[in-house]
């Protein structure tokens, strides 16, 4: 992948830069041990008719690092993320995340560790049906482990942690701009308290100023 | 006619450029078997990822039963709503009329014969073990399943769909499921209740066309229809149900993102529903052929 403009940041509980040091990596649950890798993977083959998108890579995460992939349109930055995702498969190659791999393992296995991740997609990815706070609470809900005031207190933490008022709890994603629901989704992937956070394209489609705002939300995390 | 230095280059270049090849197609004598081949490939391909939903459903009930309280019961009654509440409606207003027009086109007929009396018959069974599901079902393919066709569809587009699994939330028990449970409830009692609307509409201008009283016409159906007719289209109501969410849910998962694509998914989705019905519905015909005719 050519170096070019950030795209995709991979975030272990750490800070800004495209690979770097700090942060805090908590690990808990199956599969990770202080000092192993977070997302390993190795000799990764995509293909797209003959486009060779991924040819043997490697990619190495370790706990605290920051990583962000750069590249040109079209060179798998987004394919790669969603390969580390679980939602598209490669054609060679394994993926390994909190040292278990996505390809084979327990659909039960992979859920317990989908919720250890956080994720905000390019385009926010919130549910045009449900109001802001249904969007944030929704992975809380389905732990089925806490109660109302719990949640709601959690929410409305996260929300004055992505700098968005309480008042806007209650509005529909449509009534919201850009950069509004950027910071909304950014909301929802943290509500769990993730330990690895996936952005793709954080600040793409925001002006300059919010751009750079985001940043620094991000950095602040 | 006067031209510039530079643009006289390039007509100049244009006159010496070959003409470009265009290469003849050759006849391919096994293209037609190609083309079958594929065909063949694509309808096993959508076989399968329906027997896929076919199959998760039962299993994502299993560990609703065993999990009551984590049940999507908030999607359920909603789509209960818009596919049950919101289309009483239109089934009403469609049913009558079907049960107008039957009772009109049957009425001359007998008439002829002298066997008016049979119009009960005709338009009883007619309607509640045939019209009644058919109607219902192809309306609710039409209304219902291409909105959740276009609904996960546009879900996909705006990466809603692929938000789900990501949060560790399984989408076949947060969208499929509900969608099957709902169309499977709604539907019989669609099917209840536009029978009973077309029965009305027919024993109306039974009165206008034969002379016979609504009183007469309701009387004598329970002796014309008997019971098991009723059981037989709201279980055809419940199977059609279940097939026209799993057809819409299996198109609209297919839905790749651009709008041709929607359009297009959309209208695949509501024509094999429509198609998948009838084909039910000629099953139901061949098992149950002799339950529930009276000729009496």
């Amino acid at each position: 992948m050519s170096q070019d403009e950030p795209d995709v940041q991979v975030v272990p509980g750490g800070q800004g830069g495209k690979r770097s040091e700090g942060g805090q990596h908590k690990p808990g649950g199956q599969g990770g041990h202080e000092g192993d890798p977070v997302i390993e993977v190795s000799g990764l083959w995509t293909v797209f008719g003959d486009n060779v998108v991924h040819r043997d890579l490697e990619l190495t995460v370790m706990p605290g690092e920051v990583v962000s992939l750069v590249g040109g349109s079209g060179s798998g930055k987004t394919t790669l993320m969603r390969q580390i995702l679980g939602l598209e498969h490669p054609h060679r190659g394994s993926i390994k995340v909190f040292g278990i791999p996505l390809l084979g393992s327990h659909p039960l296995l992979l859920r317990k560790i989908r919720r250890r991740w956080g994720v905000l997609s390019q385009e926010g990815a919130l549910y045009s049906a449900l109001p802001v706070f249904e969007n944030i609470v929704l992975p809380l809900r389905e732990l089925r482990a806490f109660d109302e005031g719990f949640i709601h207190d959690m929410v409305m933490l996260k929300l004055d942690m992505v700098d968005i008022e309480r008042r806007h709890a209650w509005k529909m994603p449509a009534d919201l701009s850009g950069g509004m629901i950027k910071r909304i989704a950014l909301a929802r992937a943290l509500v769990l308290e993730p330990e690895l956070l996936f952005l793709d394209e954080p600040t793409a489609g925001l002006d300059p100023d919010r751009s750079e705002s985001f940043v620094k939300l991000i950095q602040s995390l | 006619m006067q031209l510039r230095p530079e643009h006289d280059i390039f007509f100049a270049n244009l006159e010496s450029a070959h003409a470009p090849h265009v290469e003849s197609r050759r006849f391919d004598p096994l293209a037609p078997v190609r083309a079958i081949g594929l065909v063949a490939l694509l309808l096993l391909d959508h076989l399968i990822g329906i027997l896929h939903l076919f199959g998760q459903t039962p299993l994502d009930s299993l560990d609703l039963l065993r999990h009551p309280s984590r049940g999507p019961w908030r999607e359920i009654s909603a789509s209960i709503y818009r596919s049950g509440t919101e289309a009483l409606g239109i089934t009403a207003a469609v049913g009558c009329l079907i049960g107008v027009t039957l009772s009109y086109l049957s009425s001359e007929q007998l008439r002829s014969f002298g066997a008016d009396t049979f119009i009960v018959n005709i338009l009883g069974l007619g309607i509640v073990r045939e019209l009644g599901p058919m109607i219902c079902a192809v309306l609710v393919a039409g209304r219902s399943g291409s909105a959740i066709t276009a609904q996960l569809g546009v879900m996909r587009v705006t990466e809603e769909l692929d938000a789900l699994p990501v949060m560790g939330i399984p989408y076949t028990v947060r969208l499929i499921l509900p969608k099957v449970i709902a169309l499977a409830v709604a539907v019989p009692l669609l099917v209840l209740w536009t029978s009973a609307v077309a029965l009305i509409g027919g024993a109306f201008s039974a009165q206008l066309q034969l002379g016979m009283s609504m009183t007469q016409f309701m009387l004598g159906l329970p002796a014309a229809v008997p019971t098991i007719n009723l059981w037989l289209g709201v279980g055809k109501g419940v199977v059609f149900g279940a097939l026209i969410a799993l057809v819409a849910c299996h198109f609209g998962l297919r839905i790749q993102p651009n709008t041709e694509s929607l359009g297009a998914g959309t209208t695949r989705s509501v024509v094999t529903s429509i198609t998948v019905v009838i084909l039910a519905d000629a099953v139901f015909a061949i098992i149950y052929f002799d339950v529930g005719i009276s000729l009496t």
